[in-house]
């Protein structure tokens, strides 16, 4: 109801928000479940809009980690390991990134696990 | 509640009676001092039983034709209420419990060391709350489908204009800030609060934007409208 449509608006920035799912009952849960969905739906549109600038970059599917915190968004995309895109470096990550849009990269990880942070403007989403 | 810094627990039952008699129960929970429920005249701990909690009946005048918002008033400005406890947890009383009939207090905050400073859950739309399997393909409630379930909701409720103006202005207040309507909406049946800065100010502005309350400093004298200030502790914090 109406509070419910207030609450990412009125949420600061830097606002922690952890999520729990019904499930039968109401129970723990992990905080990206509650939004892999709609992040999974965002970021492939994102992916498959990029492979219309860089074919065959980005080759493969993306397996994507979500985390909000509102009003940013923060999302962890996972390559599968097969993905040609393993070969990237880490900057050449964050040129991926830069193409959806986002913000800025909060924190660049070792290449061999395979994932990026990234920090997206939610304008811009 | 004075004594309640660690974790205290609000349920509230503004919920009008229906033929005659509350469709809800509160939620069993393992009784204490901490427990609080807030009701409107037509509950009767006899008939109904406490369930664990001290209930307190309010009289919730903010919205006389509308109790069910000032149930949503207490949620977002609980933080404010009680600024001297660390963990606030929030339940409608019809919706915030598990298919036991339980207080789901152990998800919200006690097994899971939550960092956060909020937690929320996402809509039950996707995932009903104890009534049949899960839909992990259903598409997620978002804020344009919310504006629509809530005009609905009212004109059910059969309120008076003047609510759809309001909700109108708040549509046409969102889209001039180029908020995400096709985002995720969350539900807020069950809340749990950490008091940080950040949950406070998060619940002064969700408050006025519920609220309309014009200044944050305004706020919590609202909440004589709905407890009477005898039962209020002494505001102790700075947003």
């Amino acid at each position: 109801m109406r509070e419910q449509l207030s609450f990412f608006h009125a949420a600061p920035a830097g606002l922690r928000v952890e999520w729990r799912t019904y499930r039968g009952s109401i129970r723990a849960k992990t905080t990206s479940e509650g939004l892999v969905l709609s992040f999974q739906k965002e970021v492939k549109r994102r992916v498959a809009k990029l492979k219309l600038f860089t074919p065959g970059m980005l080759t493969s599917r993306f397996d994507v980690l979500a985390v909000i915190e509102p009003p940013q968004k923060i999302c962890t995309i996972e390559l599968p390991m097969n993905s040609s895109a393993r070969t990237l470096t880490p900057r050449q990550w964050g040129d991926v990134i830069v193409a959806y849009n986002a913000a800025e990269i909060i924190a660049e990880v070792p290449l061999r696990e395979r994932k990026v942070n990234a920090l997206f403007d939610p304008l811009q989403l | 509640m004075r004594g309640c810094t660690d974790l205290a627990r609000v349920v509230v039952s503004f919920f009008p009676k229906r033929h005659g008699d509350r469709l809800f129960p509160l939620p069993m929970v393992l009784p204490s001092p901490c427990n609080v429920a807030l009701v409107d005249g037509d509950f009767s701990r006899w008939h109904h039983g406490d369930n664990g909690w001290n209930i307190v009946v309010v009289d919730p005048i903010c919205w006389p034709d509308d109790p069910p918002r000032s149930a949503h008033f207490v949620k977002t400005a609980l933080p404010l209420l009680l600024p001297k406890t660390r963990w606030v947890e929030y339940g409608d009383a019809n919706k915030c419990v598990t298919r036991n009939k339980e207080w789901p207090s152990l998800s919200l905050v006690a097994a899971a060391r939550p960092a956060g400073d909020v937690i929320a859950v996402r809509h039950y739309s996707d995932e009903h709350l104890g009534n049949g399997p899960t839909r992990e393909n259903k598409p997620h409630r978002t804020v344009k489908d919310e504006f629509i379930e809530t005009r609905m909701h009212m004109k059910i409720r059969r309120m008076q204009p003047s609510v759809f103006t309001d909700i109108d202005a708040q549509e046409a207040w969102y889209r001039a800030q180029g908020f995400e309507f096709d985002g995720f909406v969350n539900d807020a049946m069950c809340l749990a609060w950490q008091n940080t800065s950040l949950a406070r100010q998060f619940s002064c502005v969700w408050s006025s934007e519920v609220r309309v309350v014009p200044d944050c400093n305004l706020l919590f004298g609202q909440f004589a409208c709905l407890f009477g200030c005898a039962s209020l502790p002494a505001r102790s914090h700075t947003l």
